[in-house]
């Protein structure tokens, strides 16, 4: 049922052999010139920024995030308690979406790469992986962090006249958590997973 | 140019399906993929009312993201200032930040408005007479910039969090909730289209043009 060897364009349907790929080679479509197979994942690496990423996360959560000082008031927050804000103004669905948005996907993410490569390392649950694989996949536009750590500067910036901004660790962590997750990023293609999950069963 | 060609060259044309969750090319005549068991398609299921449905939406509410206050802003001994999107870039804007004045705009107003027009273009153009190179490159782009309109959402949620206190405090509001759904509304647009439908249109009339 399965053409084993061959595989299409998603975005412009056009048909291809499947070869091995070499490492630094990509397949382009010649068609619609969308990088069908980027040929890039470091599976190794991609682990070590997720674990990395797991565990600044839990940092960048449970410290404060940042501290104002305004007419010599203080008020600090964590990621949580902007997120309660929300709630506390009657903004209950956003509340939900941006803790969908920040907390929940870009966690669910980062363990989903730490689970996948131990999974393709020790050869364990390959079927469990795959359904984590899919649901990677649908997720990943949803994946803000990066998106959030702008929107903090672009507060901050916002705040600055009016009050005295201090850093405290959660931020430190939340912005060195970015970097790891854009690295997991990089290393851990998709694509890749996705076929390394499927093929492994048949070699 | 895939002109003049014998050989069929594409999924369809050979009666295969493209499984876009596994990548797996498989015969059409079951329904579900023999690899990771999701229903096979060979087009995404009536992606063009999908498509249409999250884009009227989003273009609905696009107005009361852009009219209704996203912030508001109480001072003691000043009246409260209620900011819309825009007011507050031209705030930022005239108290010098100019870099941040224009992240926002590009995030916010730009953006939305850029991934609704794309979208509109490709929905009512969708049988091309040329390649839809573009057009691919213009899907893929809004695809890729989708959640970096999110910036002002996080925004407001910080502020409203970080200024609570007896002399000033900022509150959000539904405008920010209504914008937040026009970014959603315009995401599941994006993933709802296929744009391989423009390439079989494209394909047919070459097709007829040939013969
Ligand atoms: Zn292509």
């Amino acid at each position: 049922m399965i053409i084993h060897n061959r595989i299409a364009c998603p975005y412009c349907d056009t048909i291809y052999d499947k070869k091995h790929l070499q490492p630094n080679e990509s397949l382009v479509c010649s068609v619609c010139h969308t990088t069908i197979d980027r040929g890039a994942a470091d599976f190794r690496r991609a682990f070590i920024f997720a674990l990395t990423g797991v565990i600044l996360f839990v940092i960048a959560n449970a410290y404060p995030f940042i501290t104002i000082e305004l007419a010599g008031q203080q008020t600090t927050i964590t990621i949580a308690s902007s997120i309660d804000s929300l709630f506390n103004n009657r903004l209950d669905i956003l509340g939900i979406l941006v803790f969908f948005l920040i907390i929940i996907t870009p966690l669910w993410y980062l363990l989903g790469v730490v689970w996948v490569v131990l999974s393709f390392r020790f050869n364990i649950a390959i079927s469990l992986t795959r359904r984590f694989l899919h649901l990677m996949t649908h997720l990943s536009p949803w994946n803000m962090l990066e998106v959030y750590l702008v929107g903090v500067l672009v507060m901050i910036v916002k705040v600055m006249q009016m009050a005295d901004i201090h850093f405290d660790y959660g931020f430190w962590a939340f912005s060195a958590l970015m970097g790891c997750s854009i690295l997991a990023n990089y290393y851990f293609d998709l694509a890749d997973a996705v076929t390394h999950a499927y093929t492994e069963e048949r070699a | 140019m895939p002109t003049l060609k014998n050989e069929p060259d594409t999924c369809r044309e050979y009666g295969f399906c493209n499984c876009l969750e596994c990548g797996a090319v498989v015969k059409k005549d079951i329904t579900l993929c023999p690899r990771c068991h999701s229903h096979l398609h060979s087009r995404k299921p009536k992606s063009l009312q999908k498509s249409w449905m999250f884009l009227i939406t989003s273009i609905i509410l696009f107005f009361p993201a852009n009219l209704l206050p996203i912030t508001y802003t109480r001072t003691i001994g000043q009246p409260v200032q209620v900011d819309t999107i825009m007011s507050s870039i031209l705030f930022l804007w005239h108290h010098g930040s100019y870099a941040v004045a224009s992240i926002i705009f590009v995030a916010s107003i730009f953006t939305p408005f850029f991934k609704i027009a794309v979208l509109l273009y490709l929905l009512t153009h969708p049988a091309p007479k040329r390649p839809p190179v573009i057009q691919t490159k213009l899907y893929r782009f809004i695809h890729f910039v989708g959640r970096w309109s999110m910036i002002d959402v996080f925004v407001v949620a910080l502020l409203g969090a970080l200024v609570q206190n007896n002399l000033a405090s900022i509150t959000p509001g539904a405008g920010i909730f209504a914008f937040a759904a026009v970014v959603v509304a315009t995401m599941f647009a994006t993933e709802q289209f296929d744009i391989r439908i423009l390439w079989d249109k494209y394909r047919d009339y070459s097709c007829k043009n040939q013969s």
